[in-house]
């Protein structure tokens, strides 16, 4: 093996850290596997785009197997069991299209006229508030239940927080991202506009403020 | 007849029809079904194994020692293969197809015509 075709393997392998346990000790080997076969398909030099649809394809099956577990075991149970981890990944799941939409709106001018025209507001609104807000909810949930049951060792703090910290992070991300948002007086704008999917009055309102 | 799962989705559908044809591995079954469908149906690997875990659960696909091609193979590969419900999910989907081709015809409409004239 190459060492570009290691270091291919080994990202492809942080991807899959996204798929519930179960799901990773099943088809782990097989997927890497298959996606071999692809990277030897798309020759020495994969394209970014062959990333793009790699990584697409992992979280869009990611979060399929996660709502599948949700299905099965209910919220409360996939919560309960998962603070660390399950929590954690729907969060990172649910943000990374904000993530995705910060890095495209800082990076390329052309990002912002090509989602004028071909986004409907509904979906911006969706990215920039519910998702986050829906990461920040369901990791906020098992932390205060956590935080608050009787057997939880609360001792140091520190300890909690360290115990804790992926879900903390995706908390202060999403707050951090929504707060943002918020600093720049857009939320506003957000909230009367882009509900009814009006993005260019979205635009126009963000830029006055 | 079992009609739990009908009418498929394009995905599922065309992994049955692969596993149909013979026994296959992940790659092998991505390839055929890109090929059966003309490149129309294209699958990453969390498509894929996301599509083989709710077959293997709903007992349509299994997982199966034959190895057709065993010489040239890597054996860490799982083959997978139809069982008899799959054969029978498949056959009662391919019925339903060809009954919507036929009413197609009663009604008139024209079936030649390419996806890039519909």
């Amino acid at each position: 093996m190459t060492p570009r075709a290691k270091r291919a393997d080994h990202v492809y392998d942080l991807l899959l850290r996204v798929y519930p346990a179960a799901h990773k000790e099943r088809f782990g080997e097989e997927m890497r596997q298959l996606f071999r076969d692809i990277c030897k398909d798309a020759k020495a030099n994969p394209s970014p785009m062959f990333w793009f649809g790699a990584i697409l394809d992992v979280f869009k099956g990611a979060a399929l197997a996660h709502m599948e577990l949700i299905r099965r075991d209910g919220v409360k149970n996939y919560l309960e069991h998962s603070a660390n981890k399950n929590s954690v990944i729907l969060g990172a799941l649910l943000l990374f299209p904000a993530g995705l939409f910060f890095v495209l709106v800082t990076t390329l001018p052309w990002f912002n006229n090509w989602l004028g025209s071909h986004i409907s507001g509904k979906w911006g609104f969706v990215v920039l508030f519910l998702l986050p807000a829906t990461a920040v909810l369901i990791n906020l949930m098992p932390l205060v239940g956590k935080a608050t049951s009787p057997k939880e060792d609360k001792a140091s703090g520190l300890r909690f927080i360290r115990r804790y910290r992926w879900t903390l992070a995706v908390i202060v991300l999403g707050l951090g991202w929504i707060g943002l948002l918020m600093g720049h007086d857009t939320i506003g704008c957000a909230l009367q506009y882009l509900p009814h999917g009006n993005w260019q009055s979205f635009n126009s309102c963000a830029q006055n403020h | 007849m079992n009609n739990n799962y009908q009418p498929l989705t394009p995905s599922v559908f065309y992994i049955l029809l692969a596993l149909h044809q013979q026994e296959r591995h992940g790659y092998d079954i991505m390839k055929t079904v890109e090929r059966d469908s003309d490149g129309v149906v294209k699958m990453g690997a969390g498509t894929l194994y996301g599509a083989i875990k709710r077959l293997l659960e709903a007992g349509l696909v299994v997982e199966t020692d034959e190895r057709p091609d065993a010489i040239n193979d890597d054996e860490r590969r799982r083959y997978y293969g139809l069982t008899a419900t799959g054969k029978k999910t498949l056959g009662s989907e391919l019925m339903r197809l060809d009954q919507v081709v036929q009413k197609g015809h009663q009604l008139g409409v024209n079936i030649n015509l390419t996806r890039r004239q519909i």
